[in-house]
Parts: C-alpha cells; sequence; structure tokens
C-alpha cells in the first residue's frame, strides 16, 4: 500500500516543482533580462513486481513503475521585447549572448541584461556591483558621450562629432545555455554541462547585436504562466485524490479485521 | 479457509491496479511517457470434488465443477498511442508522430525513447535530459561543429538534420515489430528484448519545435482508480463474510449449550 502512496506522492512533488518555477516566472514578470524556465519529467525506474512477491503471470516480465520527478529544468532563451530607456549604458543584447562580469573575488559571471552603471573610477559596472569585463574606463567621460555601436565597439563622441575609439564590449555564448547554473540577481555561472564560453564580438557568430539605450524586458508571458499553473494544479490535485484512495484502501484493509 | 487467500489477491491484484494508476497520473506531463495498466488473470483452473459421499462409495470423488484459485498480475501493459503535440519553439525539442523511437546510448548500450527533449553538451553532442548520447546515423550527433558555430539547426520530418543549410546528419529513428515487448527502464527510456526493424517507418515524422506530452487521460486514470477502489472493497467484504464464516464454525458449531 505504500508503494501506492508513494507513486503518487512523488508526482505531488514533481507538479510541486512545475509550480514552484511558474510562481519563479510571475514574480520576476517584470525583471529586465529575466529569462523563464519551465520544469521536465522524468519517470523513475520500474521494478519486478515478482521480486515484490506480488503474483505475476510467470511467463511474462511484469514491472510496476515508481512515479516522477523533475529531472531538468529549462531556461527560455526567447527574446524579450525590446524596450527603450534613453539611459546611454543600458545595452540590450537582441539575439543570443550573454555579457561577462568579474565579481569582487575575480569570479566570473554571465548577465542577459545590459543595465550598467559607471563607478567611481570610471569603470562599468551592474547593479549588484559586479565589474563588466572590459579593457577600457570611462573615467572623466561624460556619459552623455557615450556610444556603444551594435558590434560593441564603444566610443565616446565630442562636441566637434570626432570619435574616439575607448574599447569593445565582447559577448559570450554557450554550446548549452540549458545549463548554465542561474544564480541570484539575473547572473550565470559556467558548469559542468553548459561547455566553455565563447567570446566574441557581438553580431558575429550567431551572437546577437547590441542596441543601446534599450533594454530586454523578461520574456515571462503571464497567459501562458497562466496556462501552466492550471496544469500543474490540476496534476497535483489529481495525484492527491490518488493518495487518499489509497489512504482509503489502507483503511478498508484495517477494517477487514473486526 | 482458501477463501481467505483468494479475497487477499483480489486486494493486491487491485492495490497493483491504484500503484499503476498512481505512476501514470505522476507521470501525466512527462513527455513521451505512455501509460500502463495492469491486465489481470486467474491462477490455473482446478478441478473441484467432493470427497466422502463420491457415487455412494465411501471415500470417492464427485467432481463439482472447475475454480480458479485466485488472481495474479497478468502484465503491465504500455499503451504505444500517439500523445499530444505541444509546441515549444525550442530548437532541440523533438516530437515523433506515427510510431518509431529516437535511439540513446547508455553506457555502450542502446535505449529508446519518445521524449525528444534534448540538449547539447559541452562538447556540442546532442544528449537527452539525463547527458545520454543521442544516436544519428553514425553514431552521437554533433551539432558544434567550428565551421557552423552557432548558425541555426533545422531539423526535417524525415529527421535530417541541417546546420546553417548543410546537412550534418540524421536523427535515428527506429521501430518495433512488437512494440509491448519494449520493457520500461524509467528516465523515459526503453530496453528492447529484440532488435529494431531494418526498414524504417515510412509514416514516422520528426516535428522540431514540439513535444509530444504524455497519452495519460486524466478522466481513464479516475474511472480507474474508482474501479479500484470498489474491487478493493468488494474484496474486503469478501474477507469479513469469510471470517464470519470462520468464526462460526469455530466458535458455535459444536459449542456445547
Amino acid at each position: 500500500m505504500y508503494r501506492a502512496i508513494s507513486n503518487s506522492f512523488t508526482g505531488i512533488k514533481a507538479f510541486q516543482g512545475g509550480v514552484d518555477q511558474v510562481a519563479d516566472n510571475v514574480a520576476n514578470v517584470n525583471t529586465t533580462g529575466f529569462n523563464s524556465s519551465r520544469a521536465s519529467f522524468s519517470d523513475l525506474v520500474y521494478r519486478e513486481l515478482a521480486e515484490r512477491r506480488i503474483p505475476v503471470n510467470p511467463e511474462g516480465e511484469v514491472q510496476g513503475g515508481k512515479g516522477s520527478r523533475v529531472s531538468s529544468v529549462i531556461t527560455s532563451f526567447e527574446q524579450g521585447t525590446l524596450e527603450q530607456t534613453g539611459r546611454p549604458l543600458d545595452v540590450a543584447i537582441e539575439g543570443d549572448g550573454f555579457f561577462r562580469v568579474i565579481g569582487p573575488d575575480g569570479g566570473e559571471a554571465y548577465i542577459r541584461q545590459g543595465s550598467f552603471y559607471k563607478d567611481a573610477d570610471g569603470n562599468l559596472t551592474i547593479a549588484s556591483g559586479e565589474l563588466l569585463d572590459t579593457d577600457f574606463t570611462l573615467e572623466e567621460i561624460p556619459l552623455d558621450s557615450v556610444s556603444i555601436s551594435q558590434e560593441g565597439e564603444v566610443y565616446t563622441e565630442d562636441e566637434d562629432g570626432e570619435r574616439t575609439e575607448l574599447g569593445q564590449i565582447e559577448t559570450y555564448t554557450f554550446n548549452n545555455p540549458d545549463g548554465l547554473e542561474k544564480v541570484e540577481n539575473g547572473l550565470y555561472l559556467e558548469s559542468e554541462t553548459s561547455g566553455e564560453p565563447r567570446a566574441g564580438s557581438p553580431g558575429e557568430e550567431g551572437r546577437g547585436t547590441l542596441q543601446q539605450y534599450f533594454l530586454e524586458s523578461s520574456n515571462v508571458d503571464i497567459s501562458r504562466e497562466m496556462a501552466e499553473l492550471i496544469k500543474m494544479q490540476r496534476a497535483l490535485e489529481s495525484s492527491a485524490r490518488s493518495v487518499s484512495t489509497a489512504n482509503e484502501l489502507w483503511v478498508l484493509a484495517l477494517q477487514a479485521k473486526r | 479457509m482458501r477463501g481467505l487467500y483468494m479475497a487477499e489477491g483480489a486486494m493486491l491484484a487491485q492495490q497493483m491496479k491504484l500503484e499503476t494508476t498512481g505512476n501514470n497520473l505522476s507521470n501525466q506531463h512527462t513527455p513521451g511517457y505512455n501509460k500502463d495498466q495492469t491486465v489481470q488473470t486467474s491462477f490455473a483452473e482446478w478441478l473441484v470434488a467432493r470427497t466422502g459421499s463420491g457415487g455412494g462409495r465411501p471415500g470417492g470423488l464427485t467432481p463439482v465443477g472447475s475454480m480458479a484459485y485466485n488472481v495474479a498480475i497478468d502484465e503491465e501493459y504500455t499503451h504505444m498511442t500517439q500523445g499530444e503535440l505541444e509546441e515549444t519553439g525550442r530548437e532541440l525539442d523533438f516530437a515523433l508522430t506515427g510510431g518509431g523511437f529516437f535511439e540513446v546510448e547508455v553506457d555502450g548500450e542502446v535505449r529508446y525513447t519518445r521524449n525528444g527533449r534534448f540538449f547539447l553538451d559541452e562538447e556540442g553532442f546532442l544528449v537527452d535530459t539525463e547527458g545520454n548520447m543521442v544516436q544519428g546515423e553514425d553514431g552521437p550527433i554533433n551539432l558544434s561543429l567550428d565551421e557552423t558555430e552557432g548558425q541555426e539547426t533545422v531539423v526535417e520530418q524525415d529527421g535530417s538534420i541541417y546546420v546553417g543549410g548543410e546537412q550534418v546528419d540524421q536523427l535515428q529513428v527506429v521501430a518495433f515489430d512488437e512494440e509491448a515487448e519494449l520493457v520500461k527502464e524509467g528516465d523515459n527510456l526503453y530496453e528492447a528484448e529484440e532488435a529494431p526493424l531494418e526498414e524504417p517507418v515510412e509514416a514516422t515524422r520528426v516535428w522540431q519545435g514540439f513535444i509530444e506530452n504524455s497519452n495519460v487521460d486524466l478522466a481513464r486514470e479516475m474511472v480507474d482508480m474508482l474501479e479500484a477502489r470498489n474491487g478493493f472493497e468488494t474484496a474486503q467484504r469478501v474477507m469479513i463474510t469469510q471470517d464470519a464464516i470462520l468464526e462460526t464454525a469455530a466458535n458455535e458449531l459444536g459449542a456445547l449449550r
């Protein structure tokens, strides 16, 4: 009887995982550069019923399942809509790719949202303080004069329209972006399954182009999330019903002894 | 006494049915999952005879008919019917229609799956959720060759894979004569006892950007659940009745009054 309960219980846990993803997505509907994610499910190992001393037809291999689990979380890297902000240091990636930032401990992380700030030393940082991985600074350069091309070249323009190149912002792609480890503040870490980052100029080899003065809004679609929530909730309910039915069976078995 | 064991067997069979339903419900959103159904069978029929009064001879046997002693699980039948396709728009999601299975390699052995939710691993090989390599015409499929880096992957309905317009490989899609002989292994994989058919199936189509939902039908499972519950209760009543008979036999027959 325990198996009847646990089979359904694994489903409840798995669907709970599905609901958690929906909740995370909905909570980040207004987070710039946020990528929605979905739980994906697998069935668990099967076991021969004969091993459990359940009477079976000896000629066949009869096996029973053990339920399901969340096997992976799939992140959607679908493009979010670009919103014009008018800030010179807001840069959206239109297409594939990530910016690379360096944390205070020297650790590298990757981020979709390109909302940058100038710190006291003229370095570009993101809101949570990590530095953008570049070879130039904006020391003593007024922000309004900074211009970033679609290919990531960074210029300043003086009053006469004279351009001085400052440096280049590179973006990074991965073989398997689904394998990136998602951490806080929209940051992703390279992992064993993501593959090595490939650096290069935006717009080349499948890397998306940069759009200055724009931010990418979250790619969460609320109506799709609601549909997913209903799907998960109903699945969860049906598994819960199955647990309570197993419980009824258990009670009936106990009542057989008067 | 045997009535007690028969009632127990019946309860066990219904319990198994509920376990299967529970497993199906847990996997109602597992891509490519095919639902199981518990099929019951009776034990072999035995001839039952009355002893003692047969044909007027003391100790003789009078046949009174045959009966089966118990119920057993005949098989867990897997329904290999088409699940609904769901559009995901994901480049590496694939669904199959019209039978057939993708081939993946697990620890050097071939396994089969209907779950076409694939990824690229760190070296650019096409893998399933567990990191098992998906098989093409000549083994693993690598989609991240240097010269095609960053180009769009397009998979035609016959499974041919194009990267940047150039055909690089073809998804290995195989079919079986007896799909019921496939054994479930978890992680959406099947093990086959027999080799797949040599000829590819004409009717099989590969759909990129879709996944095949499980073919579990919620309403059907709910009905099965009710059946299992009621069947169990019936068997339980039989058990109680048997118990009452035994009680009568033990306590009332032959009691001195």
